[in-house]
């Protein structure tokens, strides 16, 4: 219940600031044309790309830049802000888990974006039979990326900044995970590799999935859960030695 | 003349001397803007593995550009980013006071603040990736280099423009965060060969914010002429644009003065 | 000789009533009601060289106004002011490299570094040359106890330290003319103290004018001898600090000391009660009263600071 309030208050101050929002859109825009307008001149010749022509390869790019307005990087900043302004030690003596309340924050930022995803989701995955499969992915796809930042978030506790971090992130997924082009263009190999990667699994994979070219999503899945369990505890692990140094500090 | 040399000196100190506070700051921001770079080399890699060319643009002349898009970057972070990066936040946070009674101009005092030390490695890098894509280049004699540099140093100036306008946006609006990160946005839509996008964007990104011609065609004087029309284009640019900037500043801090 | 002459000195600025509501914030976006405010409204005032002069009011009764309007931050809307031989608005660097202002609210020192570099770099920016710069930067944090300080850096010094240190960047240049506005907030009373000795120094050895607003009648009682008090624009009082009373009728109070355990007041008019062991507390209707003092017996008497709190007060809220 008091999850569900933070993320309401979330949604709330995200419709506030609606210039920001039109802001962020805007500059999603700008990304997707630009990889887009590159695409289409290799395009120009005629050629196919591996089991992608013009028209295949513009639908995944526009899905897979879709999909990462719900994958940003804010959790990995809560932390580091926390310690900065000295509130860790007032969100620290309050009777709610940092963790959760910091997914409740993410989701309540994102809803809205789920809520406009939802159309082209239920259009594409419908299409093809996965639906409840698709709707399982996407939501384990979503705590396991939480839990992936919430983690990398507790770095604050030895670094005096974190912020110099978020251009890292936005290189990372935008090449990792499929946004400037789809992965399974790579050699083989390289594809088999890096297919296995949180941020493919959530770009690369779940575009596949929406555009109707994925068959082992219960595999996925099982992987994604993997991969929240153990960033979970990796967590735990290290807020507690950070809080120590935290608390040895005195602040 | 002479306080405004010295008054550079003693901000290039007083970075230095913040740099060596935030050290490891300073040390992960230079692994990662590296890793930025990569990410671009890779993306290239792969364009061009299944097309000899794009948009006009081989290889080498690609490589040129994305280059030369970083390097002016890379110059613009060393001189103004960390002071623009401040400037917002003095601005929103009211902490311009001090500079109304001061007898410097406030434009310049703001725009050379502070320097980003750890982006002369960043420039050295690049600049030796450009050496090396060049090093069979026979195009390339004394008066190109001469002409290169002026042109990245007159992009520099039209990056900062853009940037210095849309910072003083936080004189009227108080949200602002998001709206900082535009001009860059644009810039890296804009280190992309022109000729892949259609005709509007094109004129956009050639005459309305100029980065377009900054990035391509200052890439383009190291394997084929430059079009003069569009240096003088730039130069004019960043005359008026200076001139406006400088009018919206002024009026920023009139308004800053008034707004209790 | 006057240093600062006001002559009818206004400053308005157009502002938009809001509407309440949907409908009527629908209503501003087409038009909306303008409403001009008179934040400072036809002054007349001289300020004396050499004198340190209280501004006082209430929040919004226009003093950062009329400061803003000397230090030539904003222009006024009609009338004249001249400052040191100067018109304020046009900012010449000659009238600003004489004036320095202090806001105890905002910082000029640079966060990271220590205040020795927010002073070289103020230096430059006032073309001091090195060997006043240096005499004078030893003279000031020797005045203030800081010599140790002036490396360490910012963030790390306490905040009386840190105040001491935005006072000395302001007087670094030697200004004619000081602004101080709140300049004491949040600090302790030793180190209030300190400013204090600091600032009739400062006026005493270089003749520098203070104009200065504090909320904190304390400063006002140990620096100024002069007040102006401002209400909705308007100065409603202008003279000595020890005339203010007049307004009210208010008795003043007296902490006194003896060194014996005797009332030592002898007149009849006032009243004087024991409130501890040699000390005495006095109640009069004017200061003539203190005539009426058995000065063999009287050690200290101190004025109320609490007391100018609640003339201020009567005096603001207008009664």
């Amino acid at each position: 219940m008091r999850y569900l309030y933070i993320a309401l208050t979330e949604i709330k101050s995200k419709l506030t600031y609606r210039f920001d929002l039109g802001v962020e859109f805007f500059s999603k825009l700008i990304e997707l044309t630009m990889t887009l307008a590159v695409w289409n001149a290799v395009f120009s010749s005629g050629i196919t790309i591996r089991d992608y022509d013009k028209k295949s390869m513009i639908a995944y790019l526009v899905i897979s830049s879709v999909l990462s307005f719900l994958y940003t990087f804010e959790p990995c900043f809560r932390l580091g802000k926390l310690i900065h302004s000295g509130r860790l030690s007032v969100q620290l003596i309050r009777p709610i888990n940092l963790w959760k309340s910091g997914l409740a924050e993410q989701t309540g930022r994102k809803a809205i974006y789920f809520i406009i995803l939802f159309i082209p989701f239920v259009i594409f995955a419908k299409l093809h039979n996965y639906f409840v499969l698709s709707i399982i992915l996407f939501i384990v796809n979503f705590v396991m990326f939480y839990s992936l930042m919430a983690f990398i978030s507790t770095v604050a506790f030895w670094l005096e900044n974190t912020w110099p971090l978020r251009p890292v992130f936005s290189a990372v997924y935008s090449l990792l995970g499929g946004i400037l082009f789809p992965l399974d263009i790579l050699p083989e190999p390289v594809y088999r590799i890096l297919v296995y990667n949180p941020f493919a699994l959530v770009g690369h994979v779940t575009a596949k999935t929406l555009t109707g070219s994925n068959e082992n999503i219960a595999l996925y899945i099982l992987i994604s859960v993997f991969y929240t369990l153990i960033f979970y505890f990796l967590y735990k692990i290290f807020f507690k030695a950070g809080l120590k140094k935290y608390e040895g500090v005195g602040l | 003349m002479k306080k405004c040399i010295k008054l550079l000196n003693m901000f290039f100190k007083q970075s230095t001397e913040e740099l060596l506070i935030y050290r490891s700051t300073a040390v992960i921001t230079l692994i990662f803007s590296f890793m930025f770079f990569a990410v671009e080399i890779i993306f290239g890699f792969i364009v061009y593995s299944y097309s000899s060319e794009l948009a006009g643009l081989n290889f080498n002349q690609y490589m040129n550009l994305i280059f030369t898009a970083t390097l002016i970057t890379n110059i613009y972070q060393f001189f103004f980013t960390v002071g623009h990066e401040n400037l917002s936040d003095y601005i929103v946070e009211g902490e311009l006071d001090y500079i109304l009674i001061r007898p410097v101009n406030s434009y310049f005092y703001y725009a050379f603040n502070r320097q980003d030390i750890p982006s002369l490695i960043n420039i050295l890098v690049t600049t030796l990736a450009l050496i090396y894509n060049n090093r069979l280049n026979t195009d390339i004699n004394f008066s190109v280099i001469v002409f290169y540099i002026i042109c990245i140093l007159l992009s520099v100036w039209t990056l900062f423009l853009v940037n210095q306008i849309v910072v003083c946006v936080a004189f009227w609006k108080e949200k602002v965060n998001k709206l900082l990160g535009m001009p860059e946005y644009f810039y890296d839509a804009s280190s992309r060969p022109l000729g892949v996008y259609p005709g509007f964007i094109r004129f956009i990104l050639s005459y309305i914010i100029p980065f377009g011609i900054i990035t391509n065609d200052s890439s383009l004087i190291l394997t084929e002429r430059f079009p003069l029309v569009h240096l003088i284009y730039i130069i004019l640019w960043n005359i008026i644009i200076t001139i406006i900037s400088v009018i919206i500043w002024k009026k920023g801090l009139k308004h800053y003065a008034s707004a209790n | 000789m006057n240093i600062i002459e006001g002559e009818n000195l206004s400053y308005d600025y157009v502002s938009f009533e809001k509407k309440s509501g949907f409908k009527g914030s629908l209503k501003d976006l087409f038009k909306r009601e303008k409403i001009t405010v008179n934040a400072v409204k036809n002054l007349n005032f001289t300020v004396e060289k050499g004198k340190i002069v209280g501004l006082l009011g209430a929040n919004g009764a226009g003093k950062t106004t009329l400061i803003k309007l000397m230090t030539g931050i904003l222009t006024p809307s009609s009338g004249k002011i001249n400052c040191i031989g100067h018109t304020p608005m046009f900012r010449e660097e000659k009238y600003l490299s004489r004036i320095g202002m202090m806001l105890g609210q905002k910082s000029q020192l640079v966060w990271d570094l220590p205040a020795r570099d927010t002073l070289e770099l103020l230096k430059m920016i006032y073309r001091i040359n090195t060997s006043d710069f240096t005499e004078r930067l030893e003279k000031l944090t020797e005045m203030l106890s800081l010599e140790s300080k002036i490396n360490i850096p910012v963030r790390k010094l306490s905040l009386g330290e840190r105040i001491k240190f935005e006072l000395i960047c302001s007087v670094i240049h030697n200004p004619e003319l000081l602004f101080l506005d709140e300049p004491t907030i949040g600090i302790d009373i030793l180190s209030q103290n300190k400013i204090y000795d600091f600032l009739l120094e400062i006026n005493r050895i270089y003749g520098t004018t203070i104009i200065l607003t504090s909320h904190n009648t304390k400063d006002i009682t140990a620096l100024a001898k002069e007040v102006l008090i401002m209400k909705n624009g308007e100065f409603i009082y202008s003279g000595e600090v020890k005339e203010l009373r007049i307004l009210t009728d208010k008795d003043i109070s007296y902490t006194l000391s003896t060194n014996k355990d005797i009332n030592p007041y002898i007149g009849e008019k006032g009243k004087c009660e024991r409130t501890g062991y040699c000390r005495y507390k006095l109640n009069v209707h004017s200061a003539d009263e203190l005539g009426n003092l058995n000065f063999k017996i009287v050690s200290s008497v101190q004025e109320d600071a609490s007391d100018l709190d609640y003339i201020l007060s009567t005096i603001y809220s207008g009664e």
